[in-house]
C-alpha cells in the first residue's frame, strides 16, 4: 500500500512538471535543445536554466577541466573560432563548455579554469549527472568513465542557432575548424 | 507462479503501469566484450522489471502523459518511426488488440527514460543489463554452461518480435525475455565508444574520441556480447527501431520499502 501511494505521488509530480514544461516552452521549435528543462550552475555559481542561453547562437562542447587528451585542443579550436569572428558578431555568439565531470568541476574549479585559459565572456556549466547525460543524448555525444579518473568522450564542437537547433557538428580535434565554423555563423 | 500471474493480472486490470520486479544481488563480473585482462566491473544490488514494457502498458502511460503521443512528441526526442507499428483509430494512435501483450518497440531512449522516470524508476545501465543477461536458467554466469552462448546466437539469427512478453523461461534471477524477443535500451548506451562494425575494429579511434589509446579494447571472442556492443554503439537516443524496446530498473532500497506493506 505504501509503495503504491509513493508511486502515485511521484507520478502526479512528474505529470505536473511535464505540463508546466510544455506551457513554459511552447515557444521553442520541436527540435530545440531548450525543450530540456535542466538547471545548471555557471562558473560564477549563478543558477540558470538551459533555455536562458536562447537568443544567441552557441558554440558548445562537453569536456572537463582536468582532461589532458583532446580537450585542450577542442578549447583552443573554439577560441580560434572566436578570434575569427568579426567584432560585430561576437555579441551574437555564446561560447559554452559543459562539464562531463560535474562532481569535481564545481563553479570554483570552472572559474579557475576559465581564468587560466583566458575564456572571457564564456559560459562554463556544471549540472546534475542526469542532466549532463540528457544533454549528451540530444547532442549525440558519447562518453564513458575510464581508468585514472578520466572520461573518454566524443571530440565534438556543436554549433546551434539562437533557438537551440543544431546547425552543425564538427570534429573539435581537427586542426582548422575555425574557418568552417566562421562561415556557418554568418549564414543566418 | 499462479500468484505471480494473478498479481500481474490484477495490476493490469487496475490500469496502472506497475509490474513485478526481481531483486538482483550485486556482484563483480568481467564484461564479456572486454579482454580477459580488463578489470572487473562491480554492480550494486538493484531491482529489474521481470518483463519488457508491453504495448498496452506504454499506451496507458501515454494516456497520462500526452506529450509522448505520436502526434505531440517533439522531434528533438524521436523520429518519424516512433510507435510506427501502432494504428490510428479516431485520431488516437494505439496498438491493435493482438499487439497489447507484445513488447513495445519503436520507442526512443527519451520516451523509454520518461516512462521509467514517471514511476520513480530508471533504465538499467549497460553493466546492470549485461550482469543479468549473462545468467542462464540455473546459474548467474551462463557462459560456464555448455551451449548457452549458442542458444543466444540462434535467437539473434531468428528474432521473435511478435511473441507476447513473459513466455520465455525465468533466468537465474527470475527475469524473462532478455534474449529471445527484442533488444533493449540501457541508460548509458552512449558509453559504447567502439563501433564494433567489424571484428578488426576493436580499439578506440582517438580521432573521434578524447581518450587514451588503450581505452576499451574489445574482445570479440564472445560474439553475442560483441554484437550487443556493436548494436548499442550504432544507436542515437532519438532512434525508434522496430526491434528495440526497454524495461525499467530501480535501486534495491525501493524493494526494501515495499517489504511488509
Amino acid at each position: 500500500m505504501m509503495q503504491r501511494r509513493v508511486w502515485v505521488i511521484r507520478y502526479s509530480v512528474a505529470v505536473l512538471l511535464l505540463i508546466i514544461a510544455q506551457l513554459l516552452h511552447a515557444d521553442f521549435p520541436g527540435d530545440s535543445i531548450y525543450l530540456l528543462q535542466s538547471e545548471w550552475r555557471t562558473q560564477d555559481a549563478e543558477k540558470i536554466y538551459l533555455s536562458d542561453l536562447a537568443g544567441k547562437k552557441l558554440v558548445l562542447s562537453m569536456t572537463y577541466t582536468s582532461c589532458q587528451h583532446t580537450c585542450p585542443t577542442i578549447v583552443s579550436n573554439m577560441q580560434a573560432i572566436e578570434n575569427n569572428l568579426p567584432e560585430t558578431d561576437r555579441d551574437n555568439v555564446r561560447f559554452v563548455l559543459v562539464s562531463l565531470m560535474p562532481q569535481s568541476d564545481t563553479p570554483e574549479v570552472l572559474k579557475t579554469y576559465a581564468n587560466k585559459r583566458g575564456l572571457k565572456g564564456w559560459t562554463l556549466l556544471s549540472g546534475h549527472e542526469d542532466d549532463v547525460r540528457m544533454l549528451a543524448m540530444v547532442l549525440d555525444i558519447k562518453y564513458k568513465a575510464v581508468a585514472n579518473n578520466e572520461i573518454a568522450h566524443s571530440n565534438l564542437i556543436t554549433i546551434l542557432d539562437d533557438q537551440g537547433r543544431i546547425v552543425r557538428q564538427i570534429n573539435g580535434a581537427e586542426s582548422n575548424p575555425s574557418l568552417m565554423a566562421g562561415h556557418l555563423l554568418h549564414q543566418n | 507462479m499462479n500468484i505471480v500471474t494473478l498479481g500481474l493480472l490484477a495490476v493490469l486490470v487496475a490500469g496502472t503501469l506497475d509490474v513485478e520486479m526481481a531483486v538482483i544481488t550485486g556482484g563483480e563480473y568481467r564484461p564479456l566484450y572486454f579482454s580477459k585482462n580488463s578489470e572487473q566491473i562491480s554492480v550494486s544490488s538493484f531491482i529489474l522489471d521481470i518483463t519488457p514494457v508491453s504495448n498496452i502498458q506504454f499506451f496507458e502511460f501515454i494516456g497520462h502523459t500526452p506529450v509522448w503521443e505520436k502526434n505531440s512528441i517533439p522531434t528533438l526526442f524521436t523520429e518519424d518511426t516512433y510507435l510506427g507499428h501502432w494504428s490510428q483509430h479516431d485520431n488516437v494512435w494505439q496498438p491493435e488488440p493482438s499487439q497489447n501483450q507484445e513488447a513495445v518497440t519503436n520507442v526512443s531512449w527519451f520516451a523509454a527514460q520518461a516512462y521509467c522516470e514517471v514511476q520513480g524508476k530508471r533504465l538499467p545501465t549497460v553493466a546492470e543489463w549485461e550482469f543479468v543477461a549473462r545468467a542462464s536458467e540455473s546459474r548467474p554466469d551462463g557462459s560456464e554452461e555448455l551451449g548457452y552462448n549458442q542458444r543466444i546466437l540462434n535467437w539473434y539469427a531468428r528474432p521473435n518480435l511478435n511473441a507476447n512478453i513473459g513466455q520465455t523461461p525465468n533466468n537465474y534471477w527470475g527475469v524473462k525475455d532478455l534474449h529471445g524477443l527484442i533488444w533493449e535500451w540501457t541508460e548509458d548506451f552512449n558509453s559504447n565508444l567502439i563501433s564494433g562494425e567489424s571484428r578488426a575494429d576493436a580499439s578506440i579511434d582517438t580521432r573521434l574520441y578524447c581518450a587514451a589509446a588503450a581505452t576499451d579494447a574489445a574482445d570479440p571472442s564472445d560474439y553475442a556480447a560483441f554484437m550487443r556492443y556493436g548494436f548499442r554503439s550504432s544507436l542515437k537516443a532519438r532512434f525508434a527501431i522496430s526491434n528495440l524496446g526497454f524495461r525499467c530498473a530501480g535501486s534495491a532500497d525501493d524493494a526494501k520499502e515495499g517489504v511488509g506493506d
